[in-house]
């Protein structure tokens, strides 16, 4: 048995058996961390003593025959997640020595189901990219082809959960940037309802549209750790109260879908990716759903509408970083972040808001229209989750709108706080590629139970990436 | 050949980063200017979108005013000292913040 092969489920059944401790599991994936990630660049911070500590720790509270949903289970975190006492450092040189003086409620609340928090990884710094490549800290190899491109920007816990160095790693989707590292790593990204996951110790990229959750290898895993760290915290008063569901517990549920195919999200697509999408698609239907062909004629916007709001939220955010009471001064911004924060500026400046924010605001009502139609006559909303494959480091880099335009099948969701999954599906030449399920807000079990069925006949986490020590 | 007009200038990108507090070298005002125009040029279309009548959108969790007690939560309090960890200068227990007037606009 190899231990970094675990999943999340299979750990716990195994922990508690007493067929394997957590020490020999973090041990295990501690080890392969420190033999390929020197080549991958997944992890920003590593952490050695204190997890071994935790660990034992966790065997022993095992022993004393304590229940905790995650006890003893390493879990990477995000970067951009606050973690008590762990450098928390957003890729950025703004906050290159922060050490947080709190945690973030994701953190907590998985510390507080036992888990382990084995490291640090990697980002497009601040959340501002897709492909990973906007970071101080190496840029993240595809585990599946080295010189590719990620997906961003949660690219080191896409990279790190593919590489088998955990069986989880959270993220914040603002864009895309959970399900974009999810297709092209070939693993689950989720992207639950706004305001379903606490925002509270996440460093706010957007504040109306950052949605937290993480990347597993299967469905299953990623619907358990959903339930564990979803639900209403007073830090954030955008949660919401709504129930949380186990829902992990209805992925073998009977269920036939209405799955509504946009006509507009596959326009323009790579061959293959479409290729590849329509054999999906296939899938379900011999599943026994039912594909529907429907139309989003505000599509087309989405990207703009999103660029302007985004970008005008970015400003508002990154205009308290001054120096004064933590990280460094304003000089230490990168063009990436510049970038945004004068788009944001510009879209919000004397003479322009009008034209820009707020006319992006009005528009945002139309997509939010566009889906709420739907969703009267459809369950799911199923397309692919990038227009192309994983690109090579460096071939869309010198052109920021070329770059923008990799996120237009993913950033309506986060306009419209809608739940979105990106699942693995067929490689395109050799590369990963994802499936997108959209739902209705507060309906992610629909995403988990449709995915599953996918998931269930192409069995993609069996694809094991080569890894170069 | 007549170089086309770029819809953000090199006098927007110095007017945007002074209203952000970005310090830019000049060759630095040139690549944005290009940057930026391509991507105001895109977003542009926007224009196009017909939205009389169309209310504003700016958060989608369709609540309203949340509230909460008027109480203190002590778990959620950081003493002076942890507050001040992180700060790269301190006096007194206090963070050191730049001086906003000069003197000869305190004279005045």
């Amino acid at each position: 048995m190899q231990l970094h092969e675990l999943t999340i489920r299979e750990s716990l059944t195994l922990l508690g058996q007493k067929k394997i401790s957590s020490v020999e599991l973090t041990e295990a994936l501690l080890n392969r961390i420190r033999t390929y990630d020197k080549n991958l660049h997944s992890f920003i911070t590593i952490r050695d003593e204190e997890v071994r500590k935790e660990a034992a720790s966790a065997d022993n509270q095992r022993k004393k025959k304590v229940s905790k949903p995650m006890l003893g289970i390493p879990v990477a975190l995000k970067d951009n997640f606050l973690t008590k006492g762990i450098r928390t450092t957003s890729a950025s040189p703004v906050l290159d020595d922060y050490v947080p003086q709190y945690d973030s409620t994701y953190a907590k609340k998985l510390k507080d189901a036992g888990a382990i928090i084995i490291g640090k990884t990697n980002l497009d710094a601040w959340g501002h990219g897709s492909s990973g490549e906007h970071t101080v800290h190496g840029v993240p190899h595809n585990p599946y082809a080295r010189g590719y491109v990620t997906g961003g920007s949660s690219s080191g816990s896409g990279a790190a959960v593919a590489a088998r160095f955990c069986a989880v790693g959270s993220g914040s989707d603002t864009g895309g940037s959970n399900r974009q590292p999810g297709s092209y790593c070939n693993v689950v990204g989720l992207k639950p309802t706004y305001g379903r996951v606490s925002r509270y110790g996440v460093i706010a990229m957007a504040s109306s549209t950052d949605s937290i959750a993480h990347l597993t290898r299967t469905i299953w895993d990623s619907a358990y750790v959903l339930s564990i760290v979803a639900g209403h915290d007073p830090l954030d008063a955008t949660t919401s109260t709504q129930k949380v569901n186990s829902y992990h517990e209805t992925l073998m549920n009977n269920y036939q879908a209405k799955i509504g195919i946009p006509k507009q999200y596959f326009e323009g697509l790579n061959q293959g990716v479409e290729k590849s999408v329509r054999k999906a698609l296939e899938i379900l239907e011999k599943k026994g759903h039912s594909l529907i062909e429907i139309s989003l004629p505000n599509a087309k916007y989405a990207y703009p509408v999103y660029c302007i709001t985004v970008s005008s939220e970015i400003s508002s955010n990154l205009a308290r970083y001054d120096g004064i009471r933590y990280g460094f001064d304003r000089s230490k911004f990168q063009d990436e972040a510049r970038r945004r924060i004068m788009i944001g500026t510009h879209s919000l400046s004397t003479g322009y808001a009008d034209k820009y924010y707020k006319q992006a605001a009005k528009a945002r009502t139309l997509l939010i229209r566009d889906y709420q139609k739907a969703f009267m006559k459809v369950d799911l909303i199923a397309c692919p989750v990038y227009p192309f494959p994983p690109f090579k480091h460096q071939d869309r880099d010198l052109d920021p709108l070329q770059m923008y335009l990799s996120d237009v099948l993913t950033v309506t969701a986060n306009l419209t706080g809608n739940p979105g999954i990106s699942v693995p599906i067929e490689f395109v030449n050799d590369l990963p590629n994802g499936l997108q399920l959209i739902a209705p807000h507060f309906e992610e079990s629909r995403l988990f139970r449709v995915g599953f069925d996918v998931e269930e006949e192409l069995q993609m986490y069996k694809k094991k990436p080569r890894l170069i020590a | 050949m007549k170089k086309k007009k770029r819809s953000i200038s090199p006098k927007d990108v110095r007017h945007v980063a002074k209203l952000a507090l970005l310090k830019l070298k000049e060759g630095e005002v040139k690549k944005f200017s290009k940057q930026l125009s391509d991507v105001f040029e895109y977003v542009n279309q926007i224009g196009e979108i017909r939205t009389s009548n169309v209310p504003e959108t700016t958060q989608v969790t369709n609540s309203t005013n949340r509230f909460r007690e008027d109480k203190i939560d002590k778990g959620h309090m950081l003493l002076q000292e942890e507050a001040l960890k992180e700060s790269k200068q301190t006096y007194n227990g206090y963070f050191v913040v730049k001086a906003i007037f000069g003197e000869d606009d305190a004279a005045s």
